[in-house]
């Protein structure tokens, strides 16, 4: 059954105190916008070295190696790491289908959302969140540092289940939009007639790094239901009549597993991190555990 | 992972729809005879099953019972396909759901019923309740049981509607229960009586045939006698001798065709008798063996009912009849009775009379039933019942004698449970005058009886001369032919047995042939001189009112050896002399009585043979002789015919076939013919009312069928009835303590749903 607004504390301040200990972690290193705690492809003026290269007429000679020069006569300019800020983008499905589950699966994505964001925020990063269904339907422009954590909280208390999902459509407009590249986390059930395929490779096709949360609710994946049932899509109002049996929940047991790892596979082979997750793992335990294990965050 | 070998997978695959089926054909058997059953046709099944199989089944509940059963399979398939009404739920998507229904094509008819096993199971629960009910025994292995012989009383009485719906009905629902009480080891009988008795089934194992035998009894309107029935049970019970003694079982006998041999010291029987009886107490039987049980039907005497209805001519105008009808109250209440008269004369309403002044109660009440004490000394003694009876008496004048009359009596506004005898016929036909031919040479004496006016009345007379015997047109043909009720032979007689005449016969001073008085006096010692008077036959209908018989002086007479070759056994003497010899006897032929009278009457030079002529019994006498052997019918002393009885009809000419229609026949006709007797024998009496018959294609006479009978219109049933020295008290009804399994099907039925509903509603596999 769809769960109405679930007024509940996103972000507890215990839970908080523990997640000051983390930074998002990406594998890939990218350019950012602003000085930040991160190291940048460009070179600049922090403290770590870098490189050297050959010195070239109008280099500022105050990073010139001055005792290379004098053992080889050579000019050589010393290059520091840059230090930059990171681009971290959150993607909330709230569509209709994520208003099911105890607690709803958009609840919990609207929890991990927070957790990574306010470890994001904690870094100097640049967090930015979106929420979609079958286009993007709330936008949380940049923002950095522990102060604006209560934006971001704010943010994803207003996001509301509504409309059916578009995931190609949403994910495609999001390419589009966002210029930086950085960590984009996917929070969705996946649950999409259209396939994910399409969607996914507009992300992937950003260079961006990657991570893709399934979220399922208990419901879905271990389907308590008897009877003769007609069976109706939240979204499309699809219909599908159904009598349970046996051989049929074993079937439908088996097809989410082939679609759990199709999803997987079709992430595997593109530097996609998946993480499937349910609605009754506690979210705490997803971020400090899991999240950690897949190297989102250390 | 292992892949499983083709064959197991068909195996997996194939398993369930063979099971379906083989269940399913399981069924066919079953469903056969169920259906056989509800054709009514068990008991051919059941012959084959025993002949083929040594088996036989009976299904035990009603027909529509058994139809609902035979339904419930079908029933559980239906309810497997037509779970039409669905629940709707909302998911997240129905994407993977979709996916796994194209996968299992499970709305699809065989794809869904795909490894339901329940179905399986609760088909082959219904179809083994299906065989269990059946009740199945196997034949051969017999053990000989018990004999039992169910007797249920189908007289007029049983017809009483104190019990719902009749007491027939509660006696044939209480012999139905014995049926079931018994095994099929057990053998049973069933007799129906009522006036008469009839065996409806001998004895037999199968049950379904006594429950048919039981079920076909139907009512009828006859009185009630007990003594026939008992004489049926008897016979093997108590052998005197038989036939069907089991000593005489031959050797080796098949089983299944084997007799039902009685021991030779007979079997104890039950017999279970239901009646509600009014029938007389049975005082000449001895039960031996039987041990008999009966159960009383019926609640209460709630009747008043017609009891006698008969007419007498008034002396004095021969066109007044006086009608009397008696009517009798066996309620435990006072009541006051209407009664009506209608008459019909010659089929066409004539009029409806009230009765005059009751005798002693003026205005038709008749008292309630008493209790009096037999000995009236003794008060606390035994006591009897008395009924009531009110007697109202009808005046029908100006009834032409020649005129047929209907009298129809009827009780108005009677409401009580025995319908059947608040109404009576009478019938008061013209007058039928005896044909009587006189043949012999001048006899004044008896052409002074015949020709006088009160005879010429009630006879018409024809006189010949002996030499007509010879005489074809005269003598031969119409004798044989039955011209004549009485033909007198006085001092002659026909040569050859063949020309005596289809008639009774008065022999005066002669021997009907073969015998021949100029043989008998032959013998001098045959010939006897002034025979006294010795005795006479006070009982024969042709002496009756006689009286002074030996002041009859006699010259001569002869001897008929009684003991001789032909003569019937047992032959009644009607005038007796001494020495043995009779004067005047009866000797039978076939239907007609021949009277042989010893002894002439006139000489034939004219002189007295006897002073009898001149006795005041002779014309007595002749009057006797000629309504007795003349059929004379006054019209009015009609013999009283209940259903049931043989009621004999003599048209007043020769006629070769009569029609008779029967009051509920809706005009249908039923013809009888005549087969050489004088006589017609009309035995379909089984309703009450008024009987028209028939000849020359008019209606010629009527005759009524009345119950008429007290003790059967006394619906009070008997709380003890007595046979020979046995006194029985009648019992409880037999319980039904094996209808418990009849719920217990039933519940197997409510589990087999329960089932079901727990099994598409918390459970899978």
């Amino acid at each position: 059954m769809p769960q109405t607004q679930e007024k509940q504390q996103l972000l507890d301040p215990e839970f908080l105190a523990r997640l000051e200990q983390l930074e998002l972690v990406s594998r890939k290193i990218f350019l950012g916008r602003m000085k930040g705690e991160r190291r940048s492809k460009k070179k600049g003026q922090s403290v770590e070295f870098a490189d050297y290269r050959n010195y070239v007429v109008g280099d500022d000679l105050r990073f010139l190696d001055w005792n290379l020069y004098a053992r080889l006569d050579r000019l050589f300019l010393r290059l520091f790491m840059e230090e930059e800020d990171l681009h971290f983008y959150v993607l909330i499905d709230n569509s209709l289908s994520m208003d099911f589950g105890t607690p709803s699966k958009l609840h919990y994505a609207k929890q991990v959302a927070a957790a990574l964001g306010f470890i994001g925020l904690v870094n100097l990063d640049r967090v930015m969140a979106e929420a979609f269904n079958d286009r993007l339907t709330q936008t949380l422009p940049a923002i950095r540092g522990r102060r604006s954590l209560w934006r971001l909280l704010d943010f994803l208390q207003k996001i509301d289940p509504a409309g059916p999902s578009d995931l190609k459509q949403a994910l495609r407009t999001f390419s589009l939009k966002s210029s930086g590249k950085g960590i984009v986390v996917l929070l969705s059930d996946l649950m999409d007639k259209g396939g994910y395929e399409d969607a996914l490779r507009y992300l992937v096709a950003r260079q961006m790094d990657i991570y893709v949360i399934q979220i399922l609710s208990q419901e879905e994946i271990e389907p308590d239901i008897v009877g003769d049932l007609t069976l109706t899509d939240v979204e499309d109002g699809d219909v599908a009549e159904i009598t349970v049996s046996g051989p049929l929940l074993r079937r439908y047991k088996q097809n989410l597993a082939a679609y759990r790892a199709g999803l997987h596979e079709f992430c595997a082979r593109r530097g996609v991190t998946y993480l499937f997750t349910s609605n009754q793992v506690p979210f705490d335990r997803l971020v400090l555990t899991y999240l950690r294990q897949r190297g989102l965050v250390r | 992972m292992v892949r499983s070998s083709p064959v197991a997978t068909a195996v997996a695959r194939a398993w369930f729809p063979l099971a379906l089926l083989a269940l399913l054909l399981l069924a066919v058997p079953g469903v056969v005879l169920f259906v056989l059953n509800l054709l009514g046709l068990e008991t051919s099944a059941n012959t084959w099953l025993q002949e083929n199989w040594r088996l036989s089944y009976h299904i035990p509940v009603p027909w529509w019972a058994g139809l609902v059963l035979l339904l419930v399979p079908l029933l559980i398939l239906l309810l497997y396909f037509l779970k039409l009404k669905r629940k709707p739920l909302q998911v997240p998507s129905t994407f993977l759901w979709k996916k796994s229904i194209e996968d299992l094509h499970v709305n699809s008819l065989f794809q869904w019923l795909r490894e339901n096993v329940l179905l399986l199971l609760q088909i082959l629960a219904v179809v083994v309740l299906l065989y269990a009910l059946m009740s199945f025994q196997v034949h051969g292995n017999m053990v000989e049981g018990r004999h039992y012989i169910l007797m249920v009383d189908n007289s007029a009485s049983m017809s009483a509607t104190d019990v719902a719906p009749n007491r027939l009905e509660m006696a044939k629902k209480e012999a139905l229960k014995e049926i079931d009480a018994h095994t099929d080891n057990d053998t049973g009988m069933v007799i129906v009586f009522n006036s008469t008795a009839e065996t409806l089934q001998s004895y037999t194992h199968d049950r379904g045939l006594l429950r048919l035998a039981v079920e076909g009894i139907r009512p009828t309107q006859r009185v009630t006698r007990l003594e026939e029935a008992l004489s049926l049970a008897d016979g093997l019970a108590n052998p005197s001798r038989s036939t069907d003694d089991a000593a005489s079982r031959p050797a080796g006998e098949d089983p299944s065709k084997a007799r039902t041999y009685v021991a030779t010291e007979g079997m104890p029987t039950e017999v279970f008798l239901y009646s509600d009886g009014r029938f007389p107490d049975v005082t000449d039987f001895n039960l031996g063996n039987l041990s008999m049980q009966y159960q009383a039907m019926g609640e209460g005497g709630d009747n008043v009912g017609i009891v006698t209805l008969n007419a007498a001519r008034d002396e004095r105008e021969l066109g007044r009849l006086l009608v009397f009808a008696q009517v009798a109250n066996y309620r435990s209440d006072d009541v006051k009775v209407q009664i009506e008269l209608e008459v019909f004369v010659n089929g066409q309403p004539r009029d409806i009379y009230k009765p005059q002044a009751a005798d002693g109660n003026n205005d038709g009440t008749i008292d309630k039933r008493r209790s009096v004490p037999v000995e009236d000394s003794k008060p606390d003694g035994p006591r009897r019942e008395v009924i009531s009876r009110g007697t109202f008496t009808f005046v029908v004048s100006d009834v032409d004698d020649r005129a047929d009359v209907v009298m129809h009596a009827k009780l108005k506004d009677n409401k009580d449970k025995f319908p059947l005898d608040d109404e009576a016929w009478l019938v008061v036909g013209v007058i039928r005058k005896a044909r009587v031919l006189v043949i012999g040479p001048e006899n004044k004496p008896l052409s002074a009886f015949f020709d006088h006016p009160a005879t010429q009345k009630v006879a018409s007379v024809t006189y010949l001369d002996p030499g007509a015997l010879k005489d074809p047109q005269k003598y031969v043909q119409p004798a044989r032919e039955g011209a004549w009720d009485l033909v007198v032979f006085d001092r002659c007689a026909p040569e050859k047995e063949d020309d005596l005449p289809a008639a009774n016969t008065w022999f005066i001073d002669e021997v009907p042939p073969p015998w021949k008085k100029a043989d008998i006096v032959k013998d001098k010692a045959n010939v006897l001189s002034g025979p006294p008077v010795k005795g006479w036959d006070e009982k024969s209908l042709l002496l009756r009112y006689l009286t002074s018989l030996h002041e009859i002086g006699i010259d001569t007479a002869f001897r008929f050896d009684l003991k001789a070759d032909g003569v019937p056994p047992r032959t009644p003497r009607l005038l007796e002399s001494d020495q043995n010899t009779a004067l005047l006897f009866t000797l039978s032929r076939q239907s007609y009585t021949d009277l042989v009278q010893t002894f002439a009457i006139m000489t034939d030079d004219g002189k007295f043979n006897t002073n009898w002529p001149t006795l005041v019994n002779f014309p007595l006498f002749l009057h006797n002789v000629t309504y007795v052997l003349g059929n004379v019918n006054d019209g009015v002393k009609e013999e009283r015919v209940q259903p049931g009885d043989v009621k004999t009809l003599r048209p007043d000419m020769a006629v070769k076939k009569i029609e008779v229609v029967g009051p509920d026949s809706g005009g249908k006709a039923e013809t009888l013919e005549r087969k050489g007797r004088p006589d017609f024998s009309f035995g379909n009496t089984e309703r009450v009312g008024v009987y028209e018959v028939r000849w020359d294609g008019k209606p010629q006479r009527n005759f009524a069928v009345n119950l008429l009978d007290a003790d059967e219109s006394n619906i009070d049933p008997r709380t003890e009835i007595h046979i020979g020295q046995d006194s029985i008290k009648a019992g409880e009804s037999r319980g039904t303590p094996r209808d418990t399994w009849k719920w217990v099907a039933l519940g197997a039925l409510v589990l087999l749903l329960l089932e079901w509903y727990i099994y598409n509603r918390r459970v899978y596999i």
